[in-house]
């Protein structure tokens, strides 16, 4: 299919809807809520009317409040004096992704005049006109080799001659292809500023004034604020991670949790700190301690004393032990990590009886999470043991997600010897029989999962299971007649066992002459 | 002035369209770049009225010079917006663990499409299915023409590959 073919189908992807209805139904949202554009869409109105009004010769502007965007006609160009002062490079932006910053380069707006420094030592001297910076006529080149930020230096002056932009309060200058950096002025304060960065563990919680217990929580509940703006944490129940942005006085947070159920007070401690979260809450320390509030919710957290920002975020890599393992197919295992982080990596040492896995993780530990990472190996695991380099132990092996229809107790199966398959027979009787002991009763078959390919059927039977309580004898299960439908004649395809190939059926000595319950006739 | 003591439903619309047919007009072309540019799990819809909304919510919307650029850039600077909060979605739930499902439901051949930034699908498309120039490209998602021809190569050499493989077929 051609490019255009796929851009075709793309475009048609979905059917179009009433225009009428798209059109009222924007009406009542653009009159329904005049001041309530939420950021983000500020953010994309600003850029489109940036285009916009730079079309027309003249300068766009989102306020720093957030509330306005204000377009100047043509006739009307800005000195841009909202610019006055000493930017310094916070972030760059890479394909619309904006990235921390690495070197020093500053600019300095007084009015129409801009001085800068790209970090590197080399001047910027020039001006600002209806809203872009005039590429400057001279450009001195010192060497920026091994200075951090060179890149950024010369991305600095690929972007002079572009419009500036003030969004939130930061300086943004971004070229069409979306690559750019964005400045910000010091903080105005230069007392330090309490931050609510780091890790905070909870107090209290009150929800309209009444005090929320959460002492019977399994988890000690904390927030992680990071100067990245990653957040994470746990409620009393479940663990949460996302994104924060710490606002002059109030967090934007987004963020998702595990859905673990929650009852009785720690559950109304989560919920209130979860809707906490989710509603912008204020911000404040106050001798030492954070308190946040929205939607009548108060939290007061304190500094939790931990070893995350003591950890150097280097590249040091430290033994990592390993949670657990699945099975995702004969030679792939998914592991899991006890251990957060972003940078690790697993070997693999292989041996007839063992397989030897060594974890190892760099960087600073981002609190609860699960690290998940897949591991090849050359041939089948098998019956191999699955040993962690770092404890020394063989790791838990989580059972694989069961396929739909086979939840039940094992059970394995033979033909019926009074009705063999024949190679035109579309459906073949199984006699089933538990595999457990269940004193003497097979119980309902569950419908069997099948699976075929051009060599073989291999149909995996279980069998309802049994209450746990109470010991049951072992005197042989009876076996149960069942019917399976095949979507097409056996041929000569052999039928297999499934419950043979693996699980605890496969070392019994109902597997003990193989898989293979059926073959074609020679 | 007396622009200003106008009735809402009069303000939110434009000078010298009394019926809706304008939008009307616009309306299929906007779905169909919506679709291109929308990420995989947003509704194309959703965009075109969000962009909408943006453009009935302007202090001036007389003064745009044309509707249909307007709204073309904004609603590839939403599909772009949507991406990155994916992006960010994605990583916040990669720390939490497995992912349970993709959230594209796409079959393979789109998804490398969807793999590219939503401004080169939209680049793209219109150049190489509305046949616009370039320049008419660059002022429907608001850059320049230079940067819309070297946005569409870009597209179409991440694209090179799969393309090379099934020229070979």
């Amino acid at each position: 299919m051609t490019l255009e073919d796929r851009l075709e189908r793309l475009a048609d992807r979905t059917p179009p809807g009433n225009p009428a209805d798209v059109l009222d139904a924007a009406r009542i949202r653009a009159e329904s809520r005049p001041a309530s554009r939420s950021p983000r869409l500020l953010a994309a109105a600003a850029a489109v009317l940036a285009v916009l009004a730079l079309a027309g010769g003249g300068l766009t502007l989102a306020g720093d409040d957030s509330d306005s965007v204000t377009v100047a006609g043509p006739d009307e160009s800005q000195t841009g004096d909202e610019l006055n002062g000493l930017w310094h490079v916070v972030s760059t932006v890479d394909d619309g992704e904006r990235q921390p910053a690495e070197g020093t380069a500053n600019l300095r707006f007084d009015g129409d005049r801009v001085q800068g420094d790209d970090g590197c030592g080399n001047k910027i001297e020039t001006a600002l006109d209806k809203g872009t910076i005039v590429v400057p006529s001279v450009r001195t080149d010192q060497g920026c080799e091994s200075v951090p930020g060179a890149r950024e230096a010369d991305r600095l002056w690929a972007l002079l001659g572009q419009p500036v932009e003030l969004r939130d309060g930061e300086l943004w200058l971004v070229a069409d292809d979306g690559d750019g950096l964005v400045f910000a002025l010091p903080d105005p304060t230069p007392t330090e500023r309490a931050s609510p960065v780091g890790d905070w563990e909870l107090v209290s919680v009150s929800a309209d004034g009444e005090v929320l217990d959460f002492s019977g929580a399994n988890r000690d509940p904390w927030i992680g604020i990071g100067g990245d703006g990653t957040l994470t944490g746990t409620f009393p129940c479940n663990g949460f991670g996302g994104t924060v942005q710490v606002l002059d006085s109030t967090l934007d947070a987004e963020f998702f949790q595990e859905l673990v159920g929650c009852e009785g007070s720690a559950g109304a401690a989560e919920s209130a700190l979860s809707r906490l979260l989710n509603s912008d809450p204020t911000w404040e320390i106050r001798d030492g301690a954070l308190f946040l509030s929205a939607a009548g919710i108060d939290a007061e957290l304190t500094k939790r004393p931990g070893p995350t920002d003591v950890v150097d975020a280097g590249s040091q890599w430290r033994p990592v032990a390993i949670d657990a393992f699945e099975v995702l197919d004969d030679t792939s295992l998914n592991l899991t990590l006890g251990y957060c982080t972003d940078d690790y990596r697993v070997r693999v040492d292989e041996s007839d009886d063992t397989v030897t896995l060594t974890a190892e993780a760099a960087g600073p530990s981002g609190g609860y999470c699960l690290t998940l990472t897949t591991v090849e190996l050359r041939r089948p695991l098998g019956n191999r043991a699955v040993v962690d380099a770092f404890t020394g132990e063989t790791v838990d092996r989580r059972p694989t997600d069961a396929p739909a229809g086979a939840e039940g107790d094992t059970a394995v199966w033979n033909v019926d010897a009074a009705d063999p398959p024949t190679p035109s027979a579309t459906s073949v009787t199984a006699l089933v029989t538990r595999l457990g002991c269940s004193g003497g009763e097979t119980g309902e078959v569950l419908a069997p999962v099948v699976s075929a390919d051009a060599e073989r059927v291999v149909v995996t039977f279980s069998v309802e299971s049994l209450p746990p309580e109470g010991e049951y004898e072992c005197p042989g299960n009876p076996a149960v007649p069942y019917v399976v439908e095949l979507d097409e004649p056996l041929g000569d395809r052999e039928l297999v066992d499934g419950a043979c190939l693996e699980g605890e059926a496969a070392s019994t000595s109902h597997c003990s002459e193989g898989a293979v319950r059926w073959s074609p006739p020679a | 002035m007396g622009e200003m003591h106008a009735k809402p439903a009069e303000r939110l619309r434009p000078r010298g369209q009394d019926d809706d047919g304008w939008f009307d007009a616009l309306y299929p072309h906007l779905h169909r770049v919506a679709c291109v540019a929308a990420p995989a799990d947003v509704d194309p819809d959703d965009l075109v009225q969000d962009a909408l909304v943006n453009y009935l919510q302007l202090d001036n919307p007389d003064t745009v010079r044309s509707p249909r650029a307007f709204l073309t850039t904004a609603i590839v600077n939403l599909a772009s917006n949507e991406r990155r909060s994916w992006s960010r979605r994605h990583s916040a739930m990669a720390r939490l663990g497995p992912a349970s499902q993709s959230p594209n439901q796409f079959p393979s051949d789109l998804a490398d499409l969807f793999a590219l930034p939503p401004r080169e699908r939209a680049v793209l498309y219109l150049h190489h299915v509305d046949g616009l120039p370039y320049d008419e490209v660059a002022e429907l998602v608001g850059c320049t023409a230079a940067a819309a021809r070297k946005a569409a190569e870009r597209g179409r050499s991440r694209l090179a590959t799969t393309l090379a493989e099934e020229g070979n077929q």
